[in-house]
């Protein structure tokens, strides 16, 4: 005890408060009306001071433990006789209780005896059961009536026979832990408690068909206009015959009907809560998520987010950074574990659009048939994990994607990528180190790369050269600025690499690919100079290499490939290089395509082929322009036109640099289109032009912009035959 | 709290007598209420940034360089002592990674303790972490969400030393010694600060938006 003469100076009310919040703090049970017996001289000012002292002590995070404060309950409310306390909701606290006049076992749902009159609060308990009520479903645990009795709010329910799921969790979790301490006690028996371990096509059937259950009976309660808003474990009851209870739809409300949540209220469980939850924004999609993020612990026996710190768990929800359940537990069917992930999607739009959906895919699984939901590649899955971290993604250019590339590299030992989210000193050294162990896999982390910026910056090779406009369709992602940021870091992550990699022994090829990357990168940022001097360092890389291993097949792509990326670049003024230099090169390229056709035949080949023989024909047209020869530029692009119409085997991939195989998802429909046809009608525009026939070289242009690149996700247009015959000029 | 001085009480002494180990004991000791303070007062911006276990090393440094200081202010209870250092480092903290705002006049109502004033309270967060029970209520986030408000709206001299009293679980005698005010006045003000509180209660709910 301090000095006792400043305790006297003390204003009473302050001590009988002190006293008061040290009785709740140490979870001794104390009321109100108990202290304002012992101080009936402050009755009047304590009444209104202590309801405001248990609220804060009550709402603060506790250190120690204690319990939640203590409801006084009678034993009998109206109609009901209480026999026990079954467990604490959402909403309110659960009994399990007698209806006297119809003998019938009830579970009892009960406001707690409210901190002060609130209206909102109230509206929100009759909504909550008229919703429940209104429900009618195998799954959904039927509301027999509302009551209100001595001041307290009640409604009753079925009583199910069962157990939360949360418990039954709980008690596996504890078994596989200590295995051989004797069998769970009688009264925690259940469906599971054979089960030792989560393993074998029983076990994961078995939680099949609880997502199933349960999906099917939100399918039903979303079409009445019902968000149940806080699936999770503890919500969903086992009974002992298998089959599954949706209770206490204890946050619901009819959506549609606005105003009872303002925006910024929190409702759910965190682990179970989808991000937009946190911010407040509810559709179905959050139900599902609830439903996924359960059905990820069902399979993993672990909780979809860990149990750490609060400021930890809510900094991994909002990166909707979830470890892939097969990590956790590599017995999960394939199959499942997509329908698990997809369900589970940090992003709305990426889960099951409804409740049905999921359904589908679950009934799907258990009857052996492939599942809807697509597996998301890994870069994919990247992608979407930086875009929901701006701070990562904020970070310099060079850690945000060292930060990539262990990310990237993660997705061999993700975990790492977990810790690196954690504090920010840790996630540059996480990040540093990654870039270390990079050097291992760098291929690996280089093509992840590739799909992602084919993703950020879809490519339109008819718009080469050109700054892409504003608000055109095509360019929507490279417009948004946050992508920008993310090319621009990539942009500098691919100099740094290939500078420090261009004298190096290992990684010469790579650091030519990264140069060729930042060509490339530059090109469709509208940098044409820049890009021409990137796709230069990277020939000149190449060729040296190609002095060290001259029959390297892959090294003879790339540099093909680049050869002729460098020619397309409008920097290219064949005035400048010299018609020298330029047939060198060209020779260079033409007895290199035609070793790589004899000795690598196939579409990879052929293709490279339509690509050098289109290349050199507009090269040499812009020599013959510049020779002042138009007449020969013309009959020059009118037989490359010709050639078209026999078109390559496989227009897919130009080059080396697009990694084939499952990394490739990402927009192949960009791929597929032939840049050919619109460029050798844009050159013959210009030829006609130069020969003064306006109205050819108005056609000519109008034929090149139909072969332009169509909008991601259209099929390219059909091909026509070339309306220009030789035969037809003047 | 008052017999929270107690455990620390033998630390003290060991102090005085030159023993330096005994800052460690003592600071691991304070930790968890330490942490609170510093997690109470921690800019949100910052937040995301810092974690308040690393501000609690670095004033652990402190303390072990200004020793001499507390040897000298005998009067000083240890734990005031090390909150009032720790406070120090965070207002540091604050300075270094915000600037000027951090000298806003309007932040520096406790002059006395330097630790950057509560500027706002968020409960939900704290809340957050119990969800790991299966029994949780939606409820005490609706009344969090009213309380925060409440507190939040309150002037700051009242929600500083409501949090003082209440989220920092301090004595009345160590609330008056941190703001440097007589114990009666730190009494009457908490008095104050909980009507008034009470009233920014009743005024909450959604009706009034």
């Amino acid at each position: 005890m301090p000095d006792p003469k400043a305790q006297e100076e003390r204003d009473p009310l302050d001590r009988i408060a002190e006293e008061f919040s040290e009785q709740l703090r140490s979870g001794r049970p104390v009321t109100i009306s108990e202290v304002l017996e012992r101080h009936p001289e402050h009755r009047a000012e304590l009444q209104e001071l202590l309801p405001t002292v248990e609220l804060i002590e009550s709402l603060k995070a506790r250190r120690g433990p204690a319990g939640a404060a203590p409801v006084q309950l009678p034993e009998r409310l109206g109609d009901f006789r209480i026999l026990r306390e079954i467990g604490r909701g959402g909403m309110g606290i659960v009994y399990e209780a007698e209806q006297i006049s119809l003998g019938r076992r009830v579970a009892l749902k009960v406001l707690p005896r409210p901190l002060k009159q609130d209206q909102k609060r109230q509206l929100r308990f009759e909504q909550e059961a008229r919703v429940a009520a209104g429900l009618h479903h195998t799954n959904i645990v039927p509301v027999f009536g509302v009551g209100e009795e001595q001041g307290l709010r009640y409604y009753a329910m079925q009583f199910i026979d069962g157990l939360g799921l949360d418990e039954i969790l709980k008690d596996l979790r504890a078994r596989r832990l200590a295995p051989d301490t004797g069998r769970p006690k009688d009264q925690r028996r259940h469906l599971l408690r054979s089960v030792r371990r989560p393993a074998g096509r029983p076990y994961f059937e078995l939680v099949a068909r609880i997502g199933l259950q349960v999906a099917l009976a939100l399918r039903h309660a979303h079409r009445q206009g019902a968000l149940h808003r806080d699936i999770k474990p503890a919500n969903l009851i086992l009974d002992r015959r298998g089959r599954v209870w949706i209770t206490d739809f204890g946050v619901a409300r009819l959506t549609g009907e606005p105003g009872l949540t303002r925006t910024g209220d929190l409702v759910g469980t965190p682990q179970y809560l989808a991000p937009e939850g946190l911010r407040g924004e509810w559709d179905e999609r959050t139900d599902i998520y609830g439903l996924g993020a359960t059905l990820y612990e069902l399979c993993t026996w672990e909780k979809p987010y860990g149990e750490d710190s609060a400021a930890q768990l809510l900094e991994r929800l909002r990166a909707g950074a979830l470890d892939l359940p097969r990590r956790v537990n590599p017995e999960i069917p394939v199959d499942l574990e997509t329908v698990v992930l997809k369900a589970a999607a940090a992003d709305p739009r990426h889960r099951y659009a409804q409740a049905g959906e999921l359904a589908d895919d679950l009934r799907r699984f258990l009857e052996d048939r492939p599942v809807r939901a697509r597996r998301v590649s890994p870069p994919v899955r990247l992608l979407r994990w930086c875009r929901r971290n701006r701070t990562v993604a904020a970070l310099s250019a060079t850690a945000a994607l060292s930060l990539l590339l262990a990310a990237a590299l993660g997705w061999i030992g993700y975990a790492e990528t977990r810790r690196a989210l954690g504090s920010e000193s840790a996630r540059r050294d996480e990040a540093e180190a990654a870039t270390r162990r990079a050097n291992a896999n760098v291929e690996l982390s280089l093509s992840a790369l590739e799909n992602i910026f084919e993703h950020l910056a879809p490519d339109r090779p008819a718009d080469r050269g050109r700054k892409p406009p504003p608000g055109e369709p095509g360019f929507e992602l490279l417009d948004r600025e946050d992508n920008l940021e993310l090319i621009q870091s990539m942009l500098g992550f691919y100099e740094k690499f290939a500078a420090e990699n261009a004298t190096g022994a290992g990684l010469k090829l790579e650091a030519a690919r990264a140069y060729n990357r930042v060509a490339e990168i530059q090109r469709r940022l509208g940098r044409n100079e820049e890009s021409a001097q990137a796709f230069e360092r990277s020939e000149e890389l190449l060729l040296r290499l190609r002095m060290e291993s001259p029959l390297d097949t892959e090294l003879l792509y790339l540099l093909a490939d680049t050869t002729l990326r460098l020619a397309a670049t409008d920097a290219t003024d064949v005035s400048q290089v010299g018609a020298d230099a330029l047939t060198a090169r060209l020779d260079r390229t033409r007895s290199d395509v035609e070793w790589l056709l004899s000795h690598d035949p196939g579409p990879r080949s052929q293709e490279l082929k339509h690509r050098f023989r289109v290349r050199s024909s507009l090269l040499l047209v812009q020599v013959l322009l510049n020779q002042e020869r138009p007449a020969e530029a013309r009959d020059l692009l009118l037989a490359a036109i010709a050639g078209l119409s026999a078109p390559p085997a496989s227009p897919a991939s130009p080059g080396s640099m697009t990694p084939e195989g499952p990394g490739r998802p990402i927009g192949p429909e960009a791929r597929r289109w032939d840049p050919a046809p619109a460029e050798l009608y844009r050159a013959l525009a210009e030829v006609y032009d130069r020969l003064g026939d306006q109205d050819a070289a108005r056609r000519a242009a109008r034929e090149s912009k139909s072969h332009e690149a169509p909008f991601r996700g259209s099929e390219p247009p059909p091909r026509r035959p070339a309306p220009e015959r030789p035969g037809r000029r003047r | 709290m008052t017999d929270l001085e107690n455990p620390l009480k033998p630390l003290e002494l060991r102090l005085l007598s030159g023993d330096r180990q005994a800052l460690a004991e003592a600071f691991s000791q304070c930790r968890d209420r330490l942490l609170k303070m510093v997690e109470l007062r921690l800019d949100r911006r910052l937040a995301v940034r810092l974690a308040p276990a690393d501000i609690l090393q670095e004033a652990y440094i402190d303390a072990e360089e200004r020793l001499p200081h507390f040897l000298s202010r005998e009067r000083m209870p240890l734990y005031l002592w090390l909150r009032l250092i720790t406070g120090q480092r965070l207002a540091e903290v604050h300075r270094r990674h915000l600037g000027a705002q951090a000298r806003n006049a309007a932040l520096e109502i406790s002059l006395q303790a330097r630790a950057p004033s509560v500027s706002s309270i968020c409960l939900a967060e704290h809340l957050l972490g119990r969800f790991t029970t299966p029994s949780q209520a939606a409820m005490r986030l609706e009344a969090a969400a009213d309380l925060e408000r409440a507190l939040n709206g309150l002037d700051p001299i009242d929600r500083e030393i409501l949090s003082l009293r209440h989220f920092e679980e301090l004595s009345n005698q160590e609330v008056a010694l941190s703001l440097g005010l007589k114990a009666a006045t730190a009494s009457k003000r908490y008095v104050r600060a909980l009507a008034r509180l009470r009233q920014a209660l009743e005024k909450a709910p959604g009706d009034s938006e």
